[in-house]
């Protein structure tokens, strides 16, 4: 059951957090729009237009409200479901591993090479399936994470994954050009997952290259595919790279683009994860490569620009000037807090 | 007087083992065995058991005499009562209160974990599903309880 129902999930969960984000901006555009014309006007009833923006923010309160529940439904959902997999799916996983061995052990003397080489295989598969699953397990605990956005030091937690990674094999060349004083508001424990995943993709795919190199930093320019003034990140090597006509499944959890024996350990769950991460801060994650050239991985936070609040900060307006709309109308928090 | 004869003395020391897969019993038993672990076992499978067991009822009710066990491993998932539950019931009874109780389960999900620290588990041991890690997990807890731990002082129900 797994894979084609908590993947669909866990997909949802994040496009139910787009969505709400999305709100909030629609939201939080209205409330300013209203504010804005309540400084201007005098101290007559309400106009028409007013009548009209009032409606208008009543009714996109109730959407982010449906759209607040429909995700703490579907959260819920998916908590059960990896709750019920993290209990039931093991056990059987645990009873073909050890009888598989029970029975090299206790008659293994009865078996020819042969089957001995199908039990190692089915023990193998037990071993794989479970990773899958503690892949699956794991996915799920990035949507259903909770979000305390701060402000983050991208650039620190790069160059601390960056530090981890030469330590493990110092035996590798590799040039990293971290820019300094890149900062974010973010979750720091969700950022740090997804530049991970990043950055020992970058890693494992130089291993072999001649002046590998890996870099971070923040575009000065972003291309046109991104709203303008969101801040962009961009991690990039100069490793083997991918070819471009398989990129739309790049981001779909257990896809690859290299077969195992070339880059051995790879189970299609990072970039999976770092897509969920960067939708659940309201932004949005691409790839561009070229084979042989290397890859750049390049992701925004946020969908509003830099400088105005973005969709994650909650709109906080003074009480004598808020633009009330009508009682029981709440002013959204952030829709990942919503929990 | 000399305790009945099916009833064991009670300086033998006594695995209660609270599983209801058939499969994970029999492969926590061999590993006990291929452990060299020969003490006395005694396995209930599900949370009323468990229960009746301890405390000497029900169908458990001539265990008179037999001593609590040394250590009890506990699944979390269990027909009837569940493990958290009876892990509740085992720190509210005076009897039982000091049981060394050890959680041992497939689930790694927060909420288990908090929820049976929070009951009073001694320990928490998720269950490999590589026999050969399970292996190492049973005789490690194993030579922990039975041998490196001093019991708390006994009771006899």
């Amino acid at each position: 059951m797994s894979a084609s129902l908590i993947v669909p999930l866990a997909l949802s969960a994040s496009l139910v957090v787009a969505g709400l984000s999305w709100w909030n901006v629609v939201l939080h555009r209205r409330l300013r729009a209203g504010r804005d014309r309540e400084e201007a006007r005098c101290s007559a009833g309400p106009s028409p237009e007013e009548e009209q923006w009032r409606r208008a923010a009543l009714e996109a309160a109730g959407q982010a409200d449906q759209l607040r529940l429909q995700l703490r439904e579907t959260q819920r959902e998916l908590a059960s479901l990896s709750y019920s997999i993290s209990h039931d799916m093991r056990a059987p996983l645990r009873g073909i591993d050890g009888f598989s061995q029970a029975l090299a052990e206790d008659y293994g003397d009865c078996l020819d090479a042969t089957a001995h080489d199908y039990l190692r295989r089915v023990r193998a598969g037990a071993t794989q399936l479970n990773l899958l699953i503690e892949d699956l397990l794991s996915l799920s605990r990035i949507v259903r994470a909770p979000y305390r956005p701060e402000e983050v030091d991208l650039s620190a937690l790069v160059a601390a994954a960056a530090g981890e990674l030469s330590a493990a094999e110092p035996m590798r060349q590799l040039h990293w050009d971290v820019q300094s004083g890149v900062a974010a508001l973010g979750d720091r424990a969700l950022l740090d997952v997804a530049l991970r995943h990043l950055l020992v993709n970058a890693w494992k795919f130089t291993a072999g290259r001649i002046a590998a190199r890996i870099s971070f930093r923040v575009l000065e320019t972003p291309g046109p595919e991104w709203p303008p003034g969101v801040p962009v990140y961009e991690v990039r090597d100069n490793g083997v790279g991918f070819d471009m006509q398989y990129a739309g499944k790049l981001f779909g959890a257990f896809q690859k683009m290299h077969v195992p024996e070339d880059f051995p350990g790879g189970r299609g769950i990072g970039l999976a994860t770092v897509q969920r991460i960067v939708a659940r801060h309201g932004g949005s994650v691409r790839a561009d490569a070229t084979p042989q050239e290397g890859a750049a991985f390049t992701f925004s936070l946020t969908s509003a620009p830099a400088g105005g609040e973005p969709p994650g900060a909650e709109v906080a307006l003074p009480a004598g000037r808020m633009p009330v709309p009508g009682p029981g109308m709440t002013v959204p928090r952030h829709p990942t807090n919503a929990r | 007087m000399s305790p009945p004869e099916s009833a064991p003395s009670i300086q033998d020391k006594l695995i209660l083992l609270v599983e209801d897969n058939p499969d994970d019993e029999t492969l926590t038993l061999r590993a006990l065995s291929k452990n060299g672990i020969r003490h006395r076992i005694e396995v209930v499978r599900d949370g009323v058991e468990a229960l009746d067991f301890l405390f000497a009822r029900g169908a458990h009710a001539t265990r008179v005499g037999w001593g609590m066990p040394t250590v009890t491993l506990l699944d979390l998932k269990l027909p009837r009562v569940n493990g958290l539950e009876v892990l509740r019931q085992i720190r509210a009874d005076a009897r039982t209160r000091n049981l060394p109780v050890v959680v041992l389960t497939s689930s790694r999900e927060d909420e288990d974990l908090i929820q049976s620290y929070g009951l009073g588990a001694n320990s928490y041991i998720r269950k490999p599903v590589d026999f050969v890690q399970f292996m190492d997990a049973v005789r490690q807890v194993g030579n922990y309880w039975l041998i490196l731990n001093e019991e708390p002082p006994g009771h006899v129900p």
